[in-house]
């Protein structure tokens, strides 16, 4: 695996941009989610450089808010916050705009349905389209956008990742909102998709990329049987799932919960040896870290252990 | 045809307890679309013509294209296939052979790049869509570039209609700067819009690292109005379409259909035309469709009697889709198309 890493890392550095930031893909714009996982994956990897200059460009695309936008081409304040957060939580130097980010995210709750439709789903719940709790708001992945499950994961992940004695108090009752939406939206059979369990009568399906998220934020809650129940639905979907975004993000949720994954990294290894499809610098960032042992991108800092 | 006020009325209606909230509820004065999004021409024409996936179908889809005069020589073709999502046992997505199929009828017919795009709207996991759609197999078979639209470069794009409240998007260079854009549906019911065809298909083309997955700012903003908006603005463009009617998703459309096998590829320049022949091959009468019937104003021919009708009768092949409850009203008596 040492080989695979050496490979991915290179692979990795080839797409830092001019402007120090990364792109999705070779050969596209910095964005500020892709530039957070290469400072992460390359930090991890000793890469001192290209994880600086990564470092440099998120700190430089701060906005006045606290907040990161996408890209230069799109400066409003968006949800990759969330993955700046978690990048910078490692950055001593990053203090302040750890603290200012973190405000950010926090004053951000998805929308609701208006009150009659809130309404309308207590009273008659069993003549909804669409089954969920429409009082839970954690978090969306726009401004005035319904919450939705990776921004809510990756939000919780990010702010668990600050030191805690930085955050305000109300960090404790948005966590918790954020776990009562997840555990809200899991799917029959556990895991979770995007966020729709169930539309028009019919279950929906989970996915494993979005399930080990939602079970790396909700890894305060081992004894949760549907924790547990998810759990199996991961191992049953990497089983079938040959991506490097599903494998990475599998093998570090499992390590997390400590559950024996090397079989998947061992799949996730091969892959990287064949003639796969164009991933993204988020799947190679995070493949780094599952081709390690035991690394976790997630993992809160150490004083908040 | 509806009129714009019944559009307002019936969308604002079926809507209110929904997922759709922010549609428009006020009756708007004035067309909600800028006079150069307005493009429907006096005649459009559509071509209807038999295949099968494991048959010759670049041979089919070269004649389809030539069937309606579209030159592709030297031009940028970008194919927008839709891969929303993965059912193994499922018919969500554009089948590869389709997609194998007009890559190389294009280039056969002189097209100077071809590239395929998309932007899943459910999954992010685009390398695991590629994988188990087949599509990405049917590129590197082919050797054609893939570009993920959910992470293009972006333009902000000051939109062309005011049915939602948007104002402007976030669109990838790739598809703003295609000589030629071909949508590249697989034709299904669906259980918010009626229908998804060459329309509906360009949601994919919104970028969902702005707007996330789903993309739920379309949603809100109300998804026949987003239809709507987009198909307006990419007006500039020239676009063409390729429906996958070959085999095609009723009921509860577009994700946990059943299948059923029309055996047909629709062509056509105009959108509106070519989706008002995908209702008709599913039996569903498009005015009923209210964003089809809306684009029927504007953007291209919804009439029968405007359409010229080439290849294959519609009578002969169209099949008895069903629809769910919602839609019960949009559904068309057989053999009423006169084709």
């Amino acid at each position: 695996m040492p080989a695979t890493n050496d490979k991915l890392t290179l692979a990795l550095r080839s797409r830092c941009n001019a402007d120090g930031g990364f792109g999705p893909y070779s050969d596209r714009s910095s964005t500020t989610e892709s530039t957070a996982w290469a400072a992460l994956a390359l930090g991890m990897e000793g890469e001192s450089e290209p994880a600086e200059s990564a470092i440099d460009w998120l700190l430089q695309h701060q906005l006045p808010s606290g907040a990161w936008p996408h890209s230069e081409a799109a400066p409003e304040a968006s949800w990759m916050t969330s993955p700046a957060l978690l990048s910078l939580s490692k950055v001593p130097a990053a203090r302040d705009a750890v603290i200012r980010g973190s405000r950010w995210l926090l004053s951000q709750r998805g929308q609701s349905f208006p009150f009659v439709t809130r309404l309308y789903y207590r009273l008659w719940p069993e003549k909804v389209q669409v089954r969920l709790d429409a009082d839970l708001r954690a978090w969306a992945w726009t401004a005035g956008a319904f919450s939705w499950c990776e921004p809510t994961s990756m939000a919780m992940l990010s702010l668990r990742s600050v030191e805690q004695q930085l955050l305000p108090r109300s960090m404790r009752s948005r966590h918790l909102e954020g776990e009562r939406l997840l555990l809200d939206r899991m799917c029959e059979g556990g895991g979770w998709n995007y966020g729709n369990s169930w539309v028009l009568g019919e279950n929906l399906w989970p996915y494993p990329d979005t399930t080990a998220l939602a079970l790396l934020a909700l890894s305060a809650r081992r004894d949760e049987p549907r924790v547990a129940e998810s759990l199996d639905a991961l191992t049953r979907m990497l089983d079938t799932h040959e991506s490097s975004l599903s494998l990475s993000l599998g093998v570090i949720c499992l390590e997390a919960f400590a559950i024996d994954a090397m079989s998947y990294r061992d799949r996730l290894d091969a892959l990287w040896n064949e003639e796969g499809f164009d991933t993204t610098t988020r799947a190679m960032a995070l493949s780094l870290f599952a081709l390690r042992q035991d690394e976790n991108p997630f993992r809160p800092s150490q004083t908040n252990d | 045809m509806t009129d714009r006020r019944a559009f307002v009325r019936t969308v604002a209606g079926a809507t209110a307890a929904s997922m759709l909230p922010g549609c428009k509820q006020q009756e708007p004065e004035g067309p909600l679309w800028e006079a150069s999004a307005a493009v429907r021409s006096p005649r459009s024409s559509v071509a209807v013509l038999s295949g099968s996936y494991d048959g010759e179908l670049e041979d089919v889809i070269r004649r389809g294209i030539e069937l309606m005069g579209l030159d592709v020589r030297g031009l940028r073709v970008v194919l927008k296939p839709n891969f929303v999502e993965f059912d193994p046992d499922g018919v969500i997505n554009t089948h590869p052979a389709v997609v194998h199929g007009t890559i190389e009828a294009l280039r056969g017919l002189g097209a100077g790049e071809v590239v395929v795009a998309e932007g899943a709207g459910h999954r992010r996991d685009n390398e695991y869509l590629l994988r188990e759609t087949g599509i990405g197999y049917a590129l590197r078979d082919t050797r054609t570039q893939f570009i993920d639209l959910n992470h293009d470069t972006v333009h902000r794009t000051v939109l062309k209609g005011s049915y939602t409240p948007l104002g402007s998007l976030y669109l990838p260079a790739t598809i703003l700067g295609a000589d030629l854009l071909i949508s590249l549906p697989k034709l299904k019911t669906h259980h918010w819009a009626g229908v998804t065809l060459s329309m509906k298909n360009m949601f994919g083309i919104v970028p969902g690292s702005h707007y996330g997955w789903p993309k739920n700012v379309l949603h809100w903003a109300g998804i026949k109005e987003s239809i709507l908006d987009i198909n307006a603005t990419l007006t500039p463009l020239r676009r063409f379409a390729i429906v996958d009617a070959i085999v095609g998703m009723e009921g509860n459309g577009p994700i946990q259909g059943e299948a059923r096998t029309v055996g047909a590829l629709i062509f056509g320049a105009d959108p509106v035309a070519v989706d008002a022949t995908g209702c008709r091959l599913m039996h569903i009468d498009p005015s009923r469709i209210d964003y089809v019937a809306e684009a029927g104003r504007f953007l291209g021919n919804l009439e029968l009697d405007r359409i010229d009708q080439r290849g294959e009768a519609i009578d002969d092949l169209a099949q008895d889709f069903s629809v769910i409850g919602n839609f019960a009203s949009v559904k068309q008596a057989a053999e009423v198309t006169g084709s």
